[in-house]
């Protein structure tokens, strides 16, 4: 049975920000390509919209298709990262200027960590899902997401110490 | 280390910009609102649009194109006629649609048909061209009664498919009229060209066998077979006259009906070849349409139902000897 797709709109609303703010940590902090991503993602969802459970959470779907639509991106496109956009990011934070500093150094190392560490804490950390989320997004249990930030924060603060 | 909670705590949060926000929307609206469009089954059809286009460009000269009865083969609003009458068929989304429109198209080509031979007796001008459209209305009133039945077979509800036949045997006697006025002038302008073509579409009138689809129904699986029309009294006369037109019509193989029996009783046996299709003159009588329960796949008139006695005494009662079929079923 078809889904009414006006009942699409509110969920619109509310994760707009979340995917947006998702994509803008993952490619470089680049505005207009994290809009376009979004974009992109949010009419693969309406047009999905009938294969969506309503018995699960929006928020894991919906991450699950930024997820993957931002694996392909990267497949399709094979560029790393860049982290040039981090300042102009930051600069536009609430943040005091020694915030900033320390904000942007974090975010510098996160970035250059492992992929999987760097995808579990970012997924935790910027996007403030529950590990059940995540665990659903990257396919892999509760309880070995559970350990793997509680590692990926300990190389965190490892590398900060180290870099002080 | 508390500070890396602070910051971790704390990671900026941006907002998506209101104009990316805005356009975002108005793809999601856009397409929501198709969405709803495939879901409307008129506004599926890319022929509604066309049609629209085509009344804007030629406005009320297209209505009067296809309203009109005196827009006739050859004329220079035809081909607008055939094409919105195109579009009429591509947008009739259900069969009971379907089947009216296939009707009215073919009740139209006949009389268009009519028309033309009629002027053409008239006037007298150019009667090659006017028999060849003559002969063209024909073959396309064939095509679309062939249609009428396709349509018919396939609709699985039997009340309204029974409804279906009813209407679609009224009509077949009216384009039988028609294509009996048509040979008329045939005859009279000694067109054996056009004669052959009448023929050929009474013959098809006559042979065919609308089937009730019961695949809704809970006892019987069956198709049910009902013959071909009756050709009334009109025809029956005017042949009797014109013995050279051999017309074969097609006897249900099994005819069954309590109702029929009685008729059938009263009236001469069809004649008996052995096969299903009968060729015999249309001075003869052509039993009732009559509705039998015969399963399409068997060739004898067995039934479980006791359907073989009725046949038996249809036999004796005439005193005619045995078809072939009944003599397979002894």
């Amino acid at each position: 049975m078809r889904k009414n797709q006006d009942n699409f709109i509110p969920y619109y609303n509310q994760f707009k920000n979340k995917i947006y703010n998702y994509f803008l940590y993952r490619v470089g902090f680049d505005k207009s390509l994290a809009e376009d991503l979004t974009s992109e993602v949010f009419v693969k969802a309406l047009k999905s919209f009938d294969d969506f459970d309503e018995s699960k959470k929006f928020q894991s779907w919906i991450y699950m298709i930024a997820h993957n639509h931002l694996v392909n991106h990267y497949k399709s496109d094979k560029h790393n990262v860049p982290l040039e956009l981090v300042e102009d990011f930051l600069h536009y934070s609430d943040n005091g200027a020694e915030d900033r500093y320390e904000l942007e150094r974090v975010l510098k190392i996160i970035s250059s960590m492992d992929l999987s560490d760097r995808e579990v804490l970012r997924l935790k950390l910027v996007d403030e899902l529950s590990n059940q989320e995540i665990a659903d997004i990257l396919a892999k249990e509760e309880g070995a997401i559970r350990t793997q930030i509680s590692r990926s924060l300990n190389k965190l603060r490892n590398i900060l110490n180290n870099n002080i | 280390m508390e500070k890396l909670d602070r910051i971790l705590a704390a990671l900026p949060k941006h907002k998506l910009s209101r104009q990316a926000d805005f356009k975002i929307k108005i793809q999601l609206y856009r397409l929501i609102f198709l969405g709803k469009l495939e879901k409307t089954p008129v506004f599926a059809h890319k022929g509604l649009a066309f049609a629209m286009l085509l009344i804007m460009m030629f406005g009320t000269t297209a209505i009067y194109a296809y309203a009109s009865g005196n827009v006739l083969p050859g004329t220079q609003l035809y081909p607008i006629k055939l094409a919105i009458e195109t579009i009429e068929q591509k947008i009739s989304v259900n069969l009971p649609t379907k089947i009216s429109t296939y009707e009215k198209f073919s009740a139209r080509r006949l009389q268009e048909a009519v028309t033309l031979s009629q002027k053409n007796l008239a006037t007298s001008t150019d009667q090659t061209a006017i028999n060849q459209n003559i002969q063209k209305n024909i073959n396309s009133e064939i095509s679309n009664h062939q249609a009428v039945v396709n349509s018919i077979n396939n609709i699985n509800d039997s009340a309204k498919a029974t409804e279906a036949i009813s209407q679609a045997k009224k009509n077949d006697q009216a384009e039988l009229n028609s294509l009996n006025k048509i040979a008329d002038y045939a005859k009279t302008t000694n067109n054996q060209e056009v004669l052959r073509t009448v023929n050929e579409a009474k013959n098809r009138i006559s042979r065919q066998e609308y089937k009730i689809n019961q695949g809704t129904s809970e006892n019987n699986q069956n198709p049910v077979t009902v013959s071909p029309v009756k050709i009334n009294q009109e025809n029956k006369n005017r042949d009797n006259n014109n013995n050279d037109h051999q017309i074969p019509v097609t006897v249900s193989p099994v005819k069954i009906n309590q109702e029929n029996n009685n008729n059938t009783r009263d009236q001469k046996p069809a004649p008996d070849s052995g096969t299903n299709l009968i060729n015999h003159q249309l001075n003869q009588e052509i039993p009732q349409p009559v509705i039998t329960n015969s399963n399409p796949d068997r060739t004898t008139n067995s039934d479980s139902s006791g359907n073989n006695k009725v046949n038996s005494e249809n036999s004796n009662k005439s005193g005619e000897h045995k078809s072939d079929t009944n003599k397979q079923s002894d």
